[in-house]
C-alpha cells in the first residue's frame, strides 16, 4: 500500500481510505437499487460490485494491520498538503461550488464574471487587480457571445441577459 | 465511368479545388473540437439549414472536414491543460500532459498532429481502396465479439494498475460501477441514480471527463506557479521549431507504430455503435502491451501519445463506410450526414459508387485531402498554441473550472450536469493526492456500460448461457489475443530480467 504522507516515520493513510469508503458505500446503495430487479439489472450489481467489496475488504484489511503494527496512523495530510495554500484551495473550491449556486439568480455571463475575477483575486492574493478583472470580464463577455448569442444555449438569464434581449 | 488511377487522380484535383470549404472548416472543428462538451455532431446540426441549401458535395466536404478537424482540434487541450474535448480523446493525456509539464508541449502538439494526419491519410487510402471488404468487417462483429474488444480497452484498467495494484483495481472498478448508473438496457430499471431523473440515461461523459481530469487538475496546479516545472519553463521559453521539427521526425521515425494504431481505429470505427473512445484505449493498451519499454507509459512517452491519436483518427474514416456502403451510419456524425444526403436525393448504399462515383469516393478524396491540408495549416501552429502552458496558475485554473463547468453544460443544457463535473471533479482531486489513477476510473465509466450492453444482448441471445462468450470462432480469436496481450508482456519482462541476472552473474 502506497503512502501519500510521512509522519514521524508514520504513514498517513486516513485520505487513501477515502475512495474505497465512497465505492463500498456506493456499491451497496447500487445493490441495494437492484435488489429485486430482473438478472438483466442486476448483471453488473454482481459480476463487479461483489469484486469490488471484495477489493476494499482488502485493502481496509491491509490498513487496519498497518495502523495496529504502528507503522500509520489515520492522519489526512497527503489529501491536505501543503499548507501554505490550504485556505486557497478550500476558497477557490468554495467560489467554484457558488459559481453554481449563484449563476440561477445572477445569470450565466455576470456569474462568470463574478467567478472569474473572484478566483483569480484569491489566486492571485490580490496582486494585479486590474488585469484580474479585466481578463474575467473579456473571457465573459466571448462566453456570452458564443454560447449564449452564436450557439442560443439555454444557460439561466440573469440582468445581462435580459438586457441585450431587450435590447435585440 | 472507369475507376482507375487516372479518375483517382482527377479526384483529388477536384477536391483540392474546394480549399476554399475546407480551410475554414478546419479552423471551425479545431475551435469545436477543443471546447469541452461540443462535437463535430453538435457543430453540424447547428449549421444544417446551411448544410441543406448547399450543393450536396459542398456539404458534404464541410462535414467530412469539420469531423477530421474536430478530431485533431480536442486533442489539443487534453495535451496542453488535461481536458479532453471529447471521449475520443481521454486516453490523449495519459502520455501528452506529462511531456508538457516537462517543457515538450510544442513537440507533443507536432507529434499528435503528426501522427493524427498519417494515420487519417492512411486510414482513407486503405478505405479507399478496400471498402467492400471493410463494410463486412460490420457484419462479423457481434455482441460477442464486441464483449472482447471492450476487454482490451478495459484491460489497461490491470495495466494502469501495475504500479499499485490494489488501488488501480479499486479505482477501475469504482469507475464499472459509476459507469453502470442509469437504467438498465432490457427494463428500464432504474439503478443506483439516487432518485436523480438527470441519471436515468447513464452518466453523462463530458462532466465525468471534464471532472476528472480538468478540474481535479484545476484544483492541484495552483500549488505551483505555472503547470509547468522551472526546467520546463525555461526550455518552452527558449523553444524554437527545432522543437516542432522534432516532433514530426520522430514521429516519422514511427510510422510502423502509427500505421498499426491507426488501422485499430479503422476497424473499431467500422463497427456501428463502436466509436473513438474504445479505439484510443484499445490502441493504447495495444501500444503499451507490444512494447519494448513499457514502464515508460504514462509518464511522457511518444508511443503512448501517438497510439490514442492515430487510432481517434482513423476511426474518422472507418465510421463513413458502413454508411456509404451499406447505408448504415456508424455514429452521429454519419446519421446527420445520412440526413443530408438524404435530403439531397442522394441513394447511399451500393448504388452509390454505381451511379455516382464521382460523389461516393470524393468524399473519402476530400478526407485524404482534408488530413493534408491540416498538416499543412495546423502543425507550424504548435509552436504558439503550446505558449499557453506559460499562463500562471492564477489566471489558468479558474479559466479551466469556468469553461469546462460551462462545457458540460452545453450537450444536455441541464444544470444538474454542471454540478455533477463539479463532483467528479472533487472525487478526482481526492484519488490524485491519495494515489488513484483517474483515468482507471474514466475508462470503467467510458466502457462499462458498453461493455455491459453487449454482454446483456450476448446473454439473452443464448438464454443467460456465459459459455456464449466462447462460441465464435472471431470471437475465440479475440480471446486469444486478449489473453496473449496481457501474459506475454509481464512474461517477456521476466525473462528479460533473468536473462539480464544471468549476464550480470557471468560478468561478476
Amino acid at each position: 500500500m502506497a503512502s501519500t504522507q510521512e509522519s514521524g516515520g508514520k504513514r498517513q493513510i486516513g485520505g487513501e481510505l477515502i475512495i474505497p469508503a465512497l465505492a463500498l458505500g456506493f456499491t451497496l446503495y447500487y445493490i441495494s437499487t437492484v435488489i429485486n430487479s430482473p438478472w438483466s439489472a442486476q448483471l453488473n450489481a454482481f459480476l463487479v460490485g461483489s469484486v469490488l467489496i471484495l477489493l476494499v475488504l482488502v485493502f481496509f484489511g491491509l490498513a487496519l494491520r498497518e495502523v495496529l503494527l504502528g507503522r500509520a496512523t489515520l492522519g489526512v495530510s497527503g489529501l491536505l498538503a501543503p499548507y501554505d495554500i490550504l485556505a486557497r484551495r478550500l476558497g477557490f473550491m468554495a467560489i467554484s461550488l457558488g459559481y453554481l449556486v449563484v449563476i440561477h439568480w445572477l445569470g450565466f455571463t455576470l456569474t462568470t464574471f463574478v467567478f472569474l475575477a473572484a478566483s483569480m483575486l484569491l489566486l492571485g492574493g490580490g496582486r494585479r487587480p486590474v488585469l484580474c478583472v479585466s481578463a474575467a470580464a473579456v473571457m465573459a463577455t466571448v462566453a456570452f457571445g458564443v454560447f449564449v448569442l452564436l450557439f442560443e444555449k439555454r444557460f439561466p438569464k440573469g440582468p445581462i441577459e435580459q438586457l441585450v434581449q431587450a435590447l435585440t | 465511368m472507369e475507376i482507375n488511377a487516372a479518375f483517382f487522380v482527377d479526384l483529388f484535383l477536384h477536391s483540392l479545388s474546394l480549399w476554399w470549404v475546407i480551410v475554414p472548416s478546419i479552423f471551425l472543428g479545431l475551435i469545436v473540437g477543443a471546447i469541452p462538451g461540443f462535437s463535430a455532431a453538435n457543430t453540424i446540426i447547428v449549421l444544417l439549414p446551411f448544410t441543406l441549401i448547399m450543393e450536396v458535395e459542398v456539404g458534404l466536404v464541410f462535414m467530412v472536414a469539420l469531423y477530421c478537424a474536430s478530431r485533431m482540434g480536442a486533442g489539443i487541450p487534453a495535451i496542453l491543460v488535461n481536458i479532453p474535448g471529447t471521449a475520443g480523446a481521454a486516453a490523449t493525456p495519459l502520455d501528452g500532459y506529462p511531456m508538457v509539464k516537462k517543457g515538450q508541449g510544442q513537440r507533443a502538439l507536432a507529434i499528435s498532429f503528426t501522427a493524427s494526419t498519417i494515420g487519417g491519410l492512411l486510414t482513407t487510402a486503405v478505405a479507399l481502396a478496400s471498402m467492400p471488404i471493410l463494410a463486412r468487417v460490420g457484419f462479423y462483429m457481434h455482441s460477442v465479439e464486441m464483449v472482447v474488444v471492450m476487454l482490451f480497452g478495459i484491460s489497461l484498467i490491470a495495466t494502469i494498475a501495475a504500479k499499485d495494484t490494489l488501488k488501480g483495481l479499486i479505482a477501475g472498478f469504482l469507475g464499472l460501477m459509476i459507469g453502470s448508473i442509469g437504467t438498465d438496457h432490457v427494463y428500464a430499471t432504474p439503478r443506483g441514480t439516487f432518485g436523480i431523473l438527470e441519471l436515468y440515461d447513464g452518466i453523462p461523459l463530458i462532466p465525468a471527463l471534464v471532472g476528472l481530469f480538468a478540474i481535479s487538475e484545476a484544483f492541484l496546479v495552483i500549488e505551483g506557479e505555472s503547470i509547468l516545472s522551472r526546467h520546463g519553463r525555461e526550455r518552452l521559453k527558449t523553444g524554437s521549431w527545432l522543437q516542432t521539427i522534432d516532433g514530426i521526425k520522430i514521429t516519422l521515425k514511427k510510422w510502423w507504430h502509427v500505421a498499426w494504431t491507426s488501422l485499430i481505429g479503422l476497424v473499431i470505427g467500422v463497427t456501428p455503435g463502436a466509436g473513438a473512445a474504445i479505439a484510443a484505449f484499445v490502441a493504447y493498451q495495444q501500444s503499451r502491451a507490444l512494447s519494448k519499454t513499457p514502464e515508460l507509459y504514462g509518464t511522457g512517452h511518444v508511443e503512448g501519445l501517438i497510439a490514442p491519436e492515430s487510432a481517434n483518427n482513423g476511426v474518422t474514416a472507418g465510421t463513413l463506410i458502413p454508411l456509404l456502403v451499406l447505408g448504415i451510419p456508424g455514429g452521429a456524425t454519419a446519421a446527420i450526414m445520412l440526413v443530408v444526403m438524404q435530403y439531397q436525393g442522394v441513394n447511399v448504399g451500393p448504388r452509390l459508387f454505381a451511379e455516382q462515383p464521382l460523389l461516393g469516393y470524393g468524399i473519402f478524396m476530400a478526407m485524404f485531402v482534408t488530413y493534408l491540408l491540416m498538416a499543412l495549416t495546423i502543425l507550424p501552429m504548435s509552436r504558439y498554441m503550446s505558449r499557453v502552458t506559460l499562463v500562471s496558475t492564477t489566471y489558468m485554473s479558474p479559466l479551466i473550472i469556468g469553461f469546462t463547468l460551462i462545457g458540460s453544460f452545453v450537450p444536455r443544457e441541464y444544470m444538474f450536469d454542471m454540478y455533477l463535473a463539479f463532483a467528479f471533479g472533487i472525487l478526482g482531486y481526492i484519488a490524485r493526492k491519495t494515489g488513484y489513477h483517474v483515468a482507471a476510473i474514466l475508462i470503467g465509466v467510458i466502457l462499462g456500460p458498453l461493455m455491459e450492453g453487449y454482454m446483456l444482448v450476448a446473454l439473452q441471445k443464448s438464454d443467460g448461457d456465459f459459455l456464449t462468450l466462447f462460441s465464435s470462432p472471431l470471437g475465440n480469436v479475440l480471446w486469444l489475443a486478449l489473453a496473449l496481450s496481457l501474459v506475454l508482456p509481464p512474461f517477456m519482462k521476466h525473462r528479460q530480467r533473468r536473462r539480464k541476472g544471468v549476464f550480470a552473474e557471468g560478468e561478476g
